[in-house]
């Protein structure tokens, strides 16, 4: 092995053109193989994070994957809302340590709006146990005070202070505007890597105050309450979206989501965000395990492509084949040489798909951020990740041994003279 | 007289069933013999290489070469026997296109542990040998070693293989057409250059060419078609 370890890299070093094509494809493979895996448990990790620490989520009835869809990643719109006395009802239970209510419907240049009160940046958790921090100034305090989340902020570069109009529904192009009751940035959140960053933030009085003189979606035709008007009347909602639930203890749960599934008074749906969580995603699983498949495919392909490139030298080398016999190579050392070729050909093709992967990531990831605020972080190699990496040589290496069984058989029928 | 090649009851065929390529009742080499061996292409010049170097077993008969039976030995024990104790030199493209002109001479010494320790023997260090067997072949060493082999004139290219073929002083040295492809003046240059060093280390030189006009200059001369009894019957 030892001595043939100079002859294969001067052998490569000789056919730098095709060695560099093939090692390139190889490395595009092993970047796209880890960049697609990565961005994989990102997306997992990022996902599980977005809400923790919650109970339960009671909603309208409908199903469990469309109340976590609009209650935590503001997609999608709620059926239907639940009363504010159900909601009462409920949080006044003595098993019961905290509720966030949540209403939603309106939105902010395409980000939405979420109405809720201070418990919101008492309870709410995400990733495991990290509470909602301030970047900026404080929670709302004023009826028209907005709390926005940090991608919101950067996105729409405002700063506490500020004045922004909130739109009615939540279509990119508000079709109509609560411009006469404009709301003042009173903080601004520090970044979560969940949907709170694309969340403009209001008092449950701020939703109702902007609705008061409005009737199915559009302005009571010659009613028009005024801000300051508005802060003198009692803001009370009547509806709510959702509510998150905290337990006094976890055992309580199942018990806790029975009592509010055969509520009497209002057909209620109370779900696990866990349970729902993993529900959402094995939605994803078929694509995701799909995309697993085809990167480990163009991996396949990539050492196929080394492979060719090898057998394609085989006739070329016969004389020399045939000369390192001539001084004293045993088949396994004709062997290895082709083998420590395939190997140094997959390991450069690694190297070099780990560097393509960092500097793919470091172009790509802050637009990925600024688009879709996912926020992924550029970490060292995973366990796992080395574990793929070793993997693809060691395919190089066996993929190495057809053309090596190749050369081996070759030379043993053509001995010390080449016959032409 | 210590035999270098004893060949005794030799018959080869590449398969069974085909027919039989050498036939060669006896043919013995001295120890330190310059011998040349006269046979045009086809009359079992190259099986005959195979079967000395080891590269190849007769079907029937023994070999001995340097007073080893070969024909006793496995395969990597030949490998290894043939690395330390024989140099070839070929017809034409002897060198590995990849490799300096001192990394093409010193190829035997990275298989053969005794040939490595004879070269250093000879000088401070191996490449010191291959220069100085370089120069032996008249070649203008400082000027070669920057460029690629494939650059090389082909009479240089079968210097250098000659030079590869002496390292480490093995006992044999085989040489099969080497100066086919040189012109008059460089054959013979070439040939007084390997004459020089074979007799100065006290080598046997085996050369196989079917260019008759060589011969002359040589201790003795066979014809393959003498010793090879196919040949006869294909002839006949």
């Amino acid at each position: 092995m030892i001595r043939v370890f100079r002859l294969a890299l001067k052998s490569l070093a000789s056919r730098r053109v095709t060695v560099s094509l093939t090692v390139f494809a190889i490395a595009v493979s092993v970047s796209l193989l880890l960049g697609v895996e990565r961005l994989r448990t990102e997306a997992r990790a990022s996902f599980s994070n977005t809400v923790s620490g919650t109970d339960l989520i009671v909603g309208a009835r409908s199903g469990s994957v469309p109340l976590l869809l609009y209650s935590v990643f503001r997609i999608g719109n709620a059926t239907n809302n639940i009363s504010w006395r159900s909601y009462r009802d409920i949080a006044a239970h003595p098993d019961v340590a905290w509720t966030i209510p949540v209403s939603l419907g309106d939105s902010h240049r395409g980000f939405r709006v979420l109405g809720t009160n201070a418990d919101y940046f008492r309870h709410f958790r995400f990733a495991r146990t990290r509470a909602l921090a301030f970047a900026a100034g404080r929670p709302f305090d004023d009826v028209f005070d907005a709390v926005l989340g940090a991608h919101v902020a950067s996105k729409l570069g405002y700063r506490v202070g500020d004045s922004i109009v909130i739109d009615h529904g939540v279509g990119q192009i508000g079709f109509a505007s609560h411009a006469d009751k404009p709301f003042r940035v009173s903080g601004i959140l520090a970044r979560t890597g969940t949907p709170v960053d694309q969340t403009v933030h209001v008092s449950l009085a701020g939703i109702e105050a902007i609705h008061i003189d409005w009737r199915s979606g559009r302005p009571i035709p010659g009613l028009r309450i005024d801000a300051d008007r508005v802060r003198q009347m009692a803001l009370q909602p009547k509806a709510i979206t959702a509510f998150f639930v905290g337990l006094r203890s976890r055992f309580d749960t199942f018990g806790m989501q029975r009592r509010i599934n055969t509520y009497a008074d209002e057909p209620l749906l109370a779900i696990l965000p866990g349970v729902a969580l993993h529900e959402l995603w094995s939605l994803m699983g078929t694509a995701e395990s799909a995309l697993s498949v085809i990167t480990v495919f163009v991996v396949v392909a990539g050492l196929i492509g080394m492979v060719t490139m090898l057998m394609a030298s085989l006739n070329e080398r016969r004389r020399e084949m045939a000369i390192l016999r001539s001084v004293g190579a045993r088949p396994h050392h004709v062997f290895s040489l082709f083998v420590l070729e395939a190997g140094f050909v997959s390991v450069l093709g690694a190297v070099l798909g780990v560097a393509l992967l960092y500097a793919g990531m470091a172009t790509v990831l802050p637009a990925i951020e600024t688009r879709y605020g996912l926020f992924i972080a550029i970490n060292p190699l995973s366990v796992n990740e080395w574990i793929y990496l070793g993997a693809v040589v060691g395919a190089g290496i066996l993929a190495g041994m057809a053309p090596a069984i190749a050369a081996v058989r070759m030379s043993l029928a053509d001995g010390m003279v080449v016959r032409s | 007289m210590t035999l270098a090649v004893d060949l005794a009851g030799i018959v080869y065929r590449w398969r069974r069933g085909n027919p039989v390529v050498l036939d060669i009742p006896e043919f013995a080499v001295p120890v330190g013999e310059k011998l040349f061996v006269a046979g045009p292409s086809g009359s079992g010049k190259t099986t005959l290489l195979n079967l000395l170097g080891g590269v190849a077993l007769p079907e029937q008969g023994e070999i001995t070469v340097l007073g080893e039976r070969l024909d006793a030995k496995s395969a990597s024990r030949r490998d290894r026997f043939r690395a330390d104790r024989i140099g070839f030199v070929f017809q034409q493209f002897n060198l590995v296109p990849y490799l300096s002109v001192i990394d093409n001479v010193l190829l035997p010494c990275r298989f053969s542990a005794r040939r490595l320790a004879n070269a250093e023997n000879r000088a401070s260090n191996a490449a010191e040998e291959a220069r100085r067997l370089l120069t032996a072949m008249d070649l203008p060493v400082e000027d070669l070693i920057r460029r690629p082999v494939t650059e090389l004139s082909v009479g240089q290219q079968q210097r250098v293989a000659a030079a590869r073929a002496l390292i480490g002083k093995p006992d044999l040295i085989i040489a099969d057409e080497p100066t086919s492809s040189l012109d008059e003046e460089a054959r013979r240059a070439f040939l007084d250059l390997l004459f020089a060093e074979v007799e100065a280390a006290g080598q046997t030189l085996v050369f196989v060419s079917h260019d008759g006009r060589l011969a002359e200059t040589f201790d003795r001369t066979v014809a393959l078609a003498e010793i090879n009894r196919a040949a006869v019957r294909d002839a006949a």
